[in-house]
């Protein structure tokens, strides 16, 4: 069974998604120690205009940005705000989405036929779209980022748990409980979800990657955190004007966005091929 | 220079588990004669699905090995012949395969008279090995005249397995029509290469017995009039009676016994066929089953395979696996201490 | 016959030992075309009538599309019937769903074809064992959950240590045994075995035959056993109901209905079977073609476009059954 040991010698056998649980925890790792690991911490906040667009060097191993801040030192403190955006809506999204899809799927009705209308209109909307117009009325910051990305995550493990929960519900030991006398939260919450909860990380790992990505797109739109935040769609979008001279401050924080979302698909990938139960077949052997 | 069709000689096959190396088939030897019917019975784990899908050829390649023996049929080895030309000229050609479950072996989204049409393009007995081996994946184009031929000789099969209406039955999709319906599509589609020798895998399990009854006359039927032989696994010793001309038991792994029909079931020889054949349900004699279970093939019992749940074994039993002993006219049996006459079982 | 059989009643007779009653039920399924509108209706169950007494071993038996499981979990309230009743231990609970109507049906439990797949894979057996328990007993605590638990593991003859193990680690047979542990957890009156032999090997058939025995007698138990294996019906049965699409055709003692079949379908269903030194099947069994669709049955008798008996009268109108023998009650006009 997928106890965590397993998990874990398994993904240290898939070299692919050995790189990416690797990326992963040195983005953690970045994220947790940027203080430390940076050269120029204080960057992240002052400026120094006379050392603006330098290449890089042995100061500033990726040059520095227009208001001459360490390019480097921003990149690693932007790997929090990254994280905090991605954990945050995605933990959101999953909170909404994964109880709506239990209940639509679990009964059979109308009700659960609107649900499943109402997550088709959200999904409907393009993620940009919404959040540009959230940004407008209430403002650029990261919190409208996260609320943007939520409300047009959430659809996505709506209709996965919807399926999942579908197909498990006709398992024979969902009916047995049920003949049994338990209640429909029960066979839900302990025996159901339980039971798609490999799904639903793995959709989650991949989903990381993609939040991660149109989080950026908002920020390159300057829809995220206003300057001098160091969000890495924002570093981009202040790098345009300065192209194609000033390449290392496109290039690195384009390369640490690049990074990240690759790390999390190959670790989704690599969990994806260990937890599903079709590719894994657990031995019984009858007498 | 025997007539025997199919020779398998001290097979030896393995399979790689996650818990280690099963010895799944340990020199078994099975003899089909020609125009036989020969059933090989036993329960879980014995062996002979794996036995069966050996001599076709289809052991799973990533985690089966062939550690020995020789399987010979028509005088060809087998297993020393390439596996492309084993795939073309007897795979599905001189040998043909009825499984257990007929729903699956069909695909969903096609008509049976497509995939039974599309079966006569590859194996239809009217191609030589040549023609289909130089055609192998080009898809074939075919004349109309051809398809008419084609069409007629369907026709005439599915009437042979007693579809009634078999021009609708091509229209249909395979879930449109009845597990009986299916295995006679089934019984169809092997007999159509006109093979010599059918493998039919428990294909009466899947079914309730009265559909049972009429698939097994029917088999035994059809091969009396066509001289073919089949090769018959099943676990149900009933089903073994009823068509079978020679019985071979199997236990986890080796075979036990082999003998022909009334010889098998009236003058039981080896202590697990006697308490197989006791263990059936009968109105006289109490429940009673065999002591212990069946063993792991990770580490399985040395010598005969049985002797840890066999009254009468020694030690010599723990040593040596017995070498067969012919104790009746094609009647073999493999034990150190055969049932003696006092203590075989007596039908009812 | 080695079951120690009480004397059998009339089918439709209550009487004191009367535990389960079950009167005209019936369950169609609607068989909706695209659109979602009904188009037809199968008819799983037609006007079954029956009573089991305490103790007894009652056979359903028949073929594919019979009704017998339907009729299994209509009774269990997986289903809600169409029509008729169903009297548990003097309770209504026909259409009840079975957490609905916890209290009264506590006592009446279903024992799957592969009681291992009733228990949830990533839940220890231990968790499995307890579940009953914790959803009809709260007031239970843990320690004394785990001691019945553990009392009833060793009456199906499994090791304590098993608690601890997922249902994966353990082989089928085993799994089984948990599955029948944790119906018993409940102390059930009476048990639905839904196909408890079929796909097991011969000799291991003999085994849960013998340990379900055991547990009856053990806990008092009374069986209602669902199979399409004759053998073994005759074998633990004391009466048996013969089922074709939908309708009970035969009913009566168990040797009486297997020495002297009278309905034809059983009899065919008889002579189907393979005896082993006997006369072949093949060469002697003659019912030929398959159940018609049950979601268009023919009118009158449902077995009469397969029947070697029928006349005209079989189309006009559905035979229902007839107490005209000793044991035995048979649906069809020609039966003598």
């Amino acid at each position: 069974m997928e106890t965590l040991s397993f998990v874990f010698r398994k993904l240290v056998e898939d070299r692919v998604a050995l790189i990416g649980a690797v990326i992963i925890l040195l983005l953690i790792l970045t994220a947790i120690f940027a203080p430390i690991l940076s050269t120029h911490p204080e960057d992240v906040l002052e400026f120094h205009p006379s050392e603006r667009l330098q290449g890089p060097s042995l100061q500033h191993f990726f040059g520095t940005d227009r208001m001459g801040s360490d390019v480097y030192s921003r990149i690693l403190y932007g790997a929090r705000i990254t994280i905090t955006i991605a954990v945050i809506a995605i933990g959101a999204s999953v909170l909404i989405g994964v109880p709506i899809g239990l209940v639509a799927g679990y009964y059979h009705g109308w009700a659960s036929d609107a649900l499943m209308r109402v997550s088709d209109i959200f999904l409907a909307v393009p993620q940009i779209v919404l959040a540009i117009a959230i940004a407008q009325t209430l403002g650029p910051s990261i919190e409208n980022v996260i609320l943007a990305l939520s409300a047009t995550y959430w659809p996505f493990w709506a209709r996965l748990v919807y399926a999942e929960t579908r197909s498990v519900q006709n398992e024979v030991f969902v009916e047995a409980s049920i003949a049994l006398g338990a209640s429909p939260a029960r066979v839900m919450i302990l025996h159901i979800l339980p039971n798609i909860m490999s799904s639903i990380i793995v959709r989650t790992t991949i989903g990381m990657g993609g939040t991660i990505l149109t989080a950026a797109a908002l920020g390159f739109l300057g829809l995220g955190a206003p300057p001098p935040s160091p969000e890495w769609g924002r570093m981009i979008s202040e790098s345009r004007e300065f192209l194609p001279e000033a390449w290392w401050y496109a290039t690195a924080p384009g390369l640490a966005i690049f990074l990240v979302v690759m790390g999390f698909n190959l670790l989704g990938d690599g969990l994806r091929d260990i937890l599903d139960p079709r590719i894994r077949r657990s031995r019984r052997h009858d007498d | 220079m025997t007539t025997d069709l199919l020779r398998v000689r001290d097979l030896k096959v393995s399979f790689a588990t996650d818990g280690g190396t099963a010895r799944v088939l340990d020199n078994v030897n099975l003899t089909i004669g020609r125009g036989q019917i020969v059933g090989l019975v036993g329960e879980s784990g014995c062996g002979k699905t794996t036995l069966a899908r050996s001599i076709l050829g289809v052991l799973p390649t990533n985690s089966a090995r062939l550690d020995s023996g020789s399987i010979e049929f028509d005088g060809i080895d087998l297993l020393r012949v390439d596996p492309d030309t084993l795939a073309a000229t007897v795979r599905g050609r001189q040998i043909s395969f009825i499984p257990q479950d007929p729903f699956s072996s069909f695909n969903p989204v096609f008509t049976i008279g497509a995939q039974i049409m599309d079966l006569m393009k590859w194996k239809s007995p009217a191609l030589d090995d040549r023609a289909v081996r130089r055609h192998g994946w080009l898809p074939r184009l075919h004349g109309a005249r051809r398809r008419k031929a084609d069409l007629a000789r369907v026709l005439a099969l599915l009437r042979q397995v007693q579809l009634p209406e078999p021009e609708e039955i091509l229209r249909k999709y395979p879930h449109e029509v009845s597990g009986g319906q299916r295995q006679r599509l089934m019984i169809a589609m092997a007999l159509l290469p006109e093979p010599k020798l059918i493998i039919a895998d428990e294909p009466t399990t899947a079914l309730d017995v009265t559909i049972q009854a009429q698939i097994l006359k029917l088999l035994r039927g059809l091969a009396t009039d066509h001289g073919i032989s089949v090769l018959f696994t099943t676990h149900d010793l009933g089903t073994a009676w009823e068509i079978c001309d020679s019985v071979t038991v199997m236990y986890a792994g080796q075979e036990m016994e082999s003998a022909p029909g009334e010889g098998f079931f009236r003058r039981p020889s080896h202590p697990y066929t006697n308490r197989l054949l006791m263990s059936l349900p009968s109105r006289d004699s109490g429940i009673s089953g065999i002591p212990g279970d069946i063993p792991g093939l990770i580490n399985p019992p040395p010598g005969c395979r049985f002797h840890p749940r066999c009254e009468f074994a020694t030690e010599v039993c723990r040593q040596d696996r017995p070498a067969p002993t012919v104790v009746g006219a094609g009647h073999e049996v493999r034990c150190h201490h055969p049932v003696s006459e006092e203590r075989r079982h007596v039908l009812a | 016959m080695n079951v120690d059989a009480p004397a059998a009643p009339r089918r439709t007779q209550v009487n004191d030992r009367t535990i389960l009653d079950i009167r005209r039920l019936t369950k169609h399924f609607a068989i909706r075309n695209a659109f979602g509108w009904q188009t037809g209706a199968l008819r799983a169950l037609d006007d079954v009538s029956f009573t089991v007494d305490k103790g007894e071993i009652l056979g359903i038996v028949g073929e594919s599309g019979c009704g017998k499981s339907t009729l299994g979990k209509t009774i269990m309230g997986i289903h809600h019937p169409t029509s008729g009743g169903i009297v548990f231990e003097g309770n209504d609970i026909a259409g009840q769903a079975p957490n609905a109507a916890r209290t009264t049906r506590r006592h009446l439990q279903y024992s799957y074809q592969d009681p291992g797949a009733s228990l949830d894979p990533r839940w220890k057996i231990r968790r499995s064992l307890h579940e009953p328990l914790v959803i009809h007993h709260r007031e239970l605590g843990f320690a004394e959950r785990e001691e019945r638990v553990r009392a009833i593991l060793q009456a199906v003859g499994l090791p304590a240590g098993h608690l601890d193990l997922y249902p994966h680690e353990i082989s089928g047979g085993q799994q089984r045994r948990v599955g029948l542990a944790r119906i018993l957890t409940l102390q059930p009156s009476l048990v639905v075995l839904d196909e408890p032999t079929s796909g097991l090997d011969v000799s291991v058939q003999a085994t849960i035959l013998n340990l379900l025995l055991d547990l009856r007698k053990q806990f008092d138990l009374t069986y209602l056993f669902i199979s399409h294996d004759l053998s073994v019906v005759r074998m633990i049965c004391n009466r048996i109901a013969v089922m074709y699409l939908g309708k009970v055709v035969e009913f009566g003692a168990t040797e009486a209905v297997f020495e002297t079949p009278r309905h034809p379908y059983t009899r065919s269903l008889l002579s189907a079977i393979p005896t082993i030194g006997g006369a072949r099947v093949t060469d002697t069994f003659l019912l030929e073609g398959e159940p018609p669709n049950p979601g268009n049955l023919p009118a009158g008798c449902r077995f009469r476009n397969r029947c070697p008996l029928a006349e005209a009268r079989c189309a006009e109108a559905e035979p229902e059954l007839r107490a005209d023998w000793p044991d035995q009650e048979a649906a069809c006009f020609l039966a003598d």
